[in-house]
């Protein structure tokens, strides 16, 4: 029969009909875009000029031309480094320094160029060109480890490494989806680990809460995992609608159970905060005289 | 302008600072790939 229209977009509505989270809620743009493309593009002059001269020039063009390559791809490893670096609050610097390492392979292969000019000291001075420039147009690499200020560095160190292995199930569980070609399914995973990382981020910010969360950044992870390998494994021969619905209904009850938990961590937060403005104005308030 | 300048009295921000450093290492490896090291 009819039925009130009362949906996202209308002004009153549905009690209880809460907005679910977009695929791309929290995302951004990856940076390393256009200037680390063109980056790539630069060994070509050098690759195709290497065939019009002695053979000593065409060795050397061609080194040149790899070292640029190098550089561009340390670049954007670096880049893509830094960017998952900063979307976290409690993270460790990256271990390899590829930005820097990009710098001095572009340093060394213009610096190689030069040299290939018979000059060494035009060789110099494309090695501190292509070094500071690309220091300068990409940055450099985050040094220190980011650590919250609620907790120690143990603690950060814990819950960082946490997190890590939470992530790793997380990205083994998309390629398994992956494998299936399903699209709507790799949908519904991507909103899964929104709700995931909301967690992540709520632990990050208050280390304390790890105990209460390890289980889910941990157990339920692993087995979401193991059953997205399996089903995947089932889906690759054939279409599978009754697993492929026991999968959805798992889904939706660890996203459910993923975000009550991160409400209840939260309202931990809440409390402490409650409790740390009370003792403020009750100090405050003692000072009124 | 190519967004080399922001809005905040600067004349340059630190992005168009990184542009424009850009700009100079694509023209210096253009520069070095076309001379053949300035040869």
């Amino acid at each position: 029969m009819s039925q009130r229209f009362g949906r996202r977009y209308s002004p009153t509505p549905v009690p209880g009909d809460k907005p679910k989270l977009k695929p791309f809620h929290g995302k951004t743009r990856a940076r390393a875009g256009a200037r680390v493309n063109i980056l790539f593009l630069l060994p070509f002059p050098f690759l195709i000029g290497a065939f019009f001269g002695s053979p000593a020039a065409l060795a050397l063009k061609l080194i040149t031309a790899g070292l640029i390559f190098l550089a561009a791809w340390l670049t954007r490893e670096g880049v893509l480094a830094e960017e998952a670096f900063e979307a976290r609050s409690v993270a460790k610097r990256p271990a390899l320094p590829r930005k820097f390492l990009g710098s001095v392979a572009m340093g060394a292969g213009l610096g190689l160029a030069g040299l290939a000019a018979g000059s060494v000291f035009n060789g110099l001075i494309f090695l501190g060109l292509g070094f500071a420039l690309h220091t300068l147009s990409f940055g450099v690499d985050p040094m220190r480890d980011k650590t919250s200020a609620s907790a120690d560095d143990l603690q950060s160190e814990r819950v960082a490494k946490a997190v890590d292995k939470a992530e790793q199930h997380l990205k083994e569980l998309t390629e398994a989806i992956e494998r299936t070609k399903d699209r709507p399914l790799e949908m519904r995973v991507e909103t899964f680990k929104n709700t995931a990382r909301q967690m992540f981020r709520t632990v990050e910010q208050d280390p304390r809460d790890l105990v209460a969360a390890r289980r889910y950044l941990g157990v339920y992870l692993l087995g979401a995992k193991d059953a997205a390998i399996k089903y995947s494994e089932l889906a690759v021969r054939g279409p599978q609608p009754q697993a492929r619905a026991d999968f959805d209904a798992l889904l939706t009850d660890l996203e459910i159970n993923f975000a009550q938990k991160t409400e209840t961590l939260l309202a931990d937060d809440r409390t402490a905060l409650d409790v740390e403005i009370e003792v403020l104005r009750d100090r405050l308030d003692r000072e009124r005289l | 302008m190519l967004g080399l300048f922001d809005n905040r009295g600067r004349a340059m921000s630190t992005s168009g600072l990184q542009k424009l450093a850009f700009f100079l290492l694509v023209a210096v490896t253009l520069y070095v790939a076309f001379t053949g090291g300035g040869a």
